[in-house]
């Protein structure tokens, strides 16, 4: 029988495959051809060349990998007012795939509830999951009460899914100034590591 | 006093459409994801089947009419548990064929909804998105009439209702002969990447 490449396993969502190559060993070889596959992954999909529901794919077989012992990261939220889930479990997952251990901190959050865990768990990553122009205000009201309790500078300030054009994103507070949660989760991932 | 009829599941006949939701996830025959998705599409047809629960609802005000409709709680929650079970194939095929059932509704209310009004001749006009033609508080004035028939729905501060997948608009009527078919218009809305786009 052929051996199966982590490749073809991860590109066919097979988690079950992906299971049995890391119980045979070399976890942190298969962890970097794993990541180094999903940043081909997101390359292309951020090129238009690739659709979502490959990057979905070998996120939910990179699922396998186990994560890090360790302190959360990073926290992902739906911005206040915004209640649907669709997109922070969008995000989560991506981050889910890639390693990063992230605090999932549910829909409709206010300001001050990022603020909390990010003080809570000395988090170095905020993605504020939003869905409309409307979101901006939030991010600008982030970045203001982060400066006035005096933290802003101890997390980077990411926004993931709204409607914003490429000016408006320029001109908010943010840290990256891209709302695609591939390009988000591939930037947390080489800022991280850095 | 506004006049408010509701609709119930046996009013509609939804089918999730393979072609149509693997063309809208952009997942081609040929991709090497395309057999997981596929794996997955026979469970994920049996949890809508199993979890929704279309209903619709319509108030009338005057010449303007509040529509909302809704697959109601079940298939949201399910999407958001497979999500954190890590089940991303399956949580992703099934949200994408919610959408497809609500746009089914969407449809068949619609068309039921031109016939009624014809026979009284009378017309649909302009269609009204919430977010886009009026704000949050005019949307909760004018859900009002339908919350005792929808008492789990929420409107959040930003517009968004709570079940996700449900939707709702107005629409403005006239007695001139029209062809409007209350149906939404892309072209209106701001989010120029979403998978549904048609303009």
């Amino acid at each position: 029988m052929k051996d199966e490449s982590l490749r073809d396993a991860l590109l066919r969502g097979d988690r079950q495959a992906v299971a049995r190559m890391l119980q045979a060993g070399a976890p942190e070889r298969l962890a970097n051809e794993k990541n180094a596959l999903l940043r081909e992954l997101t390359d292309a999909h951020l090129r238009g060349d690739l659709p979502f529901c490959q990057l979905t794919a070998a996120a939910q077989a990179a699922c396998v990998f186990p994560l890090k012992n360790g302190p959360f990261v990073a926290c992902c939220g739906g911005v206040a007012g915004n209640t649907s889930a669709i997109g922070k479990n969008y995000m989560m997952m991506l981050l889910r795939a890639w390693g990063i251990p992230a605090l999932d901190l549910g829909m409709d959050v206010p300001a001050e509830a990022f603020l909390k865990a990010i003080r809570a768990h000395s988090l170095g990553y905020a993605v504020c999951v939003g869905f409309s122009a409307g979101d901006a205000n939030f991010i600008r009201g982030l970045h203001r009460l982060a400066a006035e309790h005096g933290i802003r500078a101890r997390f980077r300030l990411l926004v993931c899914g709204a409607s914003l054009t490429p000016e408006t994103l320029a001109a908010l507070p943010l840290d990256l100034p891209d709302n695609r949660a591939a390009a988000v989760a591939e930037w947390m991932v080489d800022t991280w590591t850095k | 006093m506004d006049k408010v009829t509701i609709l119930g599941p046996e009013h509609f006949h939804l089918q999730p459409d393979a072609p149509e939701v693997f063309g809208w996830l952009g997942c081609g025959k040929n991709m090497p994801c395309r057999a997981a998705f596929d794996a997955a599409w026979p469970e994920a047809a049996a949890m809508l089947r199993m979890d929704m629960l279309p209903r619709a609802a319509l108030s009338e005000h005057e010449e303007l009419l509040t529509v909302f409709l809704t697959l109601g709680e079940a298939p949201e929650n399910r999407v958001n548990s497979l999500f954190a079970e890590h089940k991303y194939v399956l949580a992703s095929l099934l949200n994408t064929m919610c959408d497809q059932m609500l746009f089914q509704m969407n449809h068949q209310f619609s068309d039921l909804l031109q016939r009624r009004l014809n026979a009284e001749h009378r017309y649909m006009a302009e269609r009204q998105e919430p977010g886009v033609d009026f704000s949050p508080d005019i949307q909760r004035k004018r859900f009002a009439p339908l919350q005792s028939a929808f008492p789990e729905v929420k409107i959040s501060s930003r517009g968004i209702l709570t079940p996700a997948k449900s939707m709702m608009y107005c629409v403005t009527l006239t007695q001139q002969a029209c062809e409007q078919t209350g149906l939404h218009d892309c072209s209106k809305c701001g989010q120029k990447d979403c998978i549904y786009r048609k303009a």
